[in-house]
C-alpha cells in the first residue's frame, strides 16, 4: 500500500485502526532492526519498538507529509533510541563505558545473536563509538542509507554526516587491529 | 590493519519464530487500550463536568476558608502591653532600633514627643502646672 493511501486511510475514523496497522506491518521490521542494532537486547528493542509505534500513532495526525513517512518514522524512532540509551545511563548513574561495557556483555549472553566471532568483534567495534556515531554507521553500513535521507532523518548536514561515517570507520578498524 | 570490506555485511541479530507476525497485534492492543480509557463514557463525561466542578469547588474553599495563618498585628494585638512592655525589657533591643523600624510618619513623631513631654511634666509638675504647660504648648 503507497503511503499516500495509508495515510487517508488512518485520517478516516471508520478505517482508521486498519490503516495504522497496515502502517506497522510496512515500516516494523526497519523500525525493529535499526532500534536492535542500537540496544542489542531483543526485549529492550521490542518495547522500543512499541513505544515507538505508540509515538507514531499519537503524533500521525500532526504529520505534513513535508517528508516521506518513512523518514518521519525513522525520525521518531532514532531519536527514541538515543533518549533510551542516555536515560539508561542516567538511570543507572553509570558512566557511559560501563553502559557500553554492558550492551558488550549482552552481545555474548543474550538470546537470538548468531554470527561468528568476527561479526560479534565488529559489533564490539561498535559499541566504543558513541551513540549518535553508531547510529550513523548503522544507518550507512547496514541499511544503506543514502546521506540525503539520513540528513533528513537525523537533522545533520550531509558533510557531517559523511565525516562522522569515515571518522568511525577508521575507529572500527584500529579496534579491530589492536583487539 | 584489518579492513571493515573484510567483513561480510551481515546481521548477527535474530527475533523469536513469528515475531513479525505478533508484534503488529500487540502495537495495536496497547494502541486501543490507550485509546479505550480515555474513550470511557463515564470517564468522559467526568472529565467534561466533574473536573471543572471540582476546579471550582477547591477555588471556593480556597477562598472561604478562613486561614490559620494570622497577620503580625492580629497576633501582637492579643498579647497584653504589660507582658509587651517586660519582653521588651529583657531583650537587647534598644529604642534607637525600635524608632528605626517603626517607620513613622511626622504625625506619629509629634504625637509620640507630646507625649514624652507629657510625661516628664507629669513627673517634675503638679496637676495644674501641668495643664498649664499643656495648655501653653498646644
Amino acid at each position: 500500500m503507497e503511503d499516500k493511501e495509508l495515510l487517508q486511510k488512518i485520517r478516516n475514523p471508520e478505517t482508521r485502526n486498519y490503516g495504522f496497522n497496515m502502517l506497522v506491518r510496512e515500516y516494523q521490521k526497519r523500525v525493529y532492526w535499526l532500534v536492535r542494532k542500537m540496544v542489542i537486547d531483543h526485549d529492550d528493542a521490542n518495547d522500543l519498538t512499541q513505544d515507538i509505534f505508540i509515538k507514531v500513532h499519537k503524533a500521525i495526525d500532526n504529520f505534513r507529509e513535508d517528508s516521506q513517512l518513512f523518514t518521519w518514522i525513522y525520525r521518531i524512532a532514532t531519536n527514541e533510541c538515543l533518549s533510551y540509551l542516555n536515560k539508561k545511563k542516567r538511570r543507572f548513574f553509570l558512566p557511559i563505558e560501563d553502559v557500553g561495557q554492558q550492551l558488550v556483555s549482552k552481545l555474548d549472553t543474550a538470546a537470538h545473536i548468531s554470527g561468528d566471532d568476527i561479526q560479534k568483534k565488529l559489533q564490539k567495534a561498535l559499541l566504543e563509538l558513541p551513540d549518535k556515531q553508531r547510529l550513523v554507521f548503522n544507518l550507512k553500513y547496514f541499511e544503506e542509507m543514502p546521506y540525503e535521507e539520513m540528513s533528513k532523518v537525523t537533522k545533520t548536514s550531509v558533510g557531517a554526516l559523511k565525516a562522522s561515517f569515515h571518522h568511525a570507520i577508521k575507529k572500527i578498524e584500529n579496534f579491530l587491529s589492536n583487539d | 590493519m584489518k579492513k571493515l570490506e573484510d567483513i561480510p555485511n551481515q546481521n548477527i541479530f535474530e527475533v523469536p519464530d513469528g515475531y513479525f507476525d505478533l508484534l503488529p497485534h500487540q502495537i495495536m492492543e496497547r494502541v486501543q487500550r490507550k485509546k479505550s480509557f480515555f474513550e470511557l463514557p463515564a470517564l468522559k463525561l467526568s472529565l467534561r463536568y466533574a473536573l471543572p466542578v471540582l476546579i471550582l469547588f477547591l477555588g471556593l474553599a480556597y477562598f472561604l476558608t478562613p486561614t490559620t495563618h494570622h497577620r503580625p498585628e492580629e497576633m501582637l494585638s492579643t498579647i497584653s502591653t504589660e507582658h509587651l512592655i517586660a519582653y521588651l525589657n529583657e531583650t537587647d533591643i534598644s529604642l534607637n532600633d525600635l524608632l528605626e523600624v517603626a517607620n513613622l510618619d511626622d504625625t506619629d513623631a509629634d504625637s509620640l514627643n507630646l507625649k514624652i513631654q507629657l510625661k516628664s511634666l507629669s513627673e517634675d509638675f503638679s496637676g495644674t502646672e501641668v495643664k498649664n504647660e499643656l495648655e501653653n504648648e498646644l
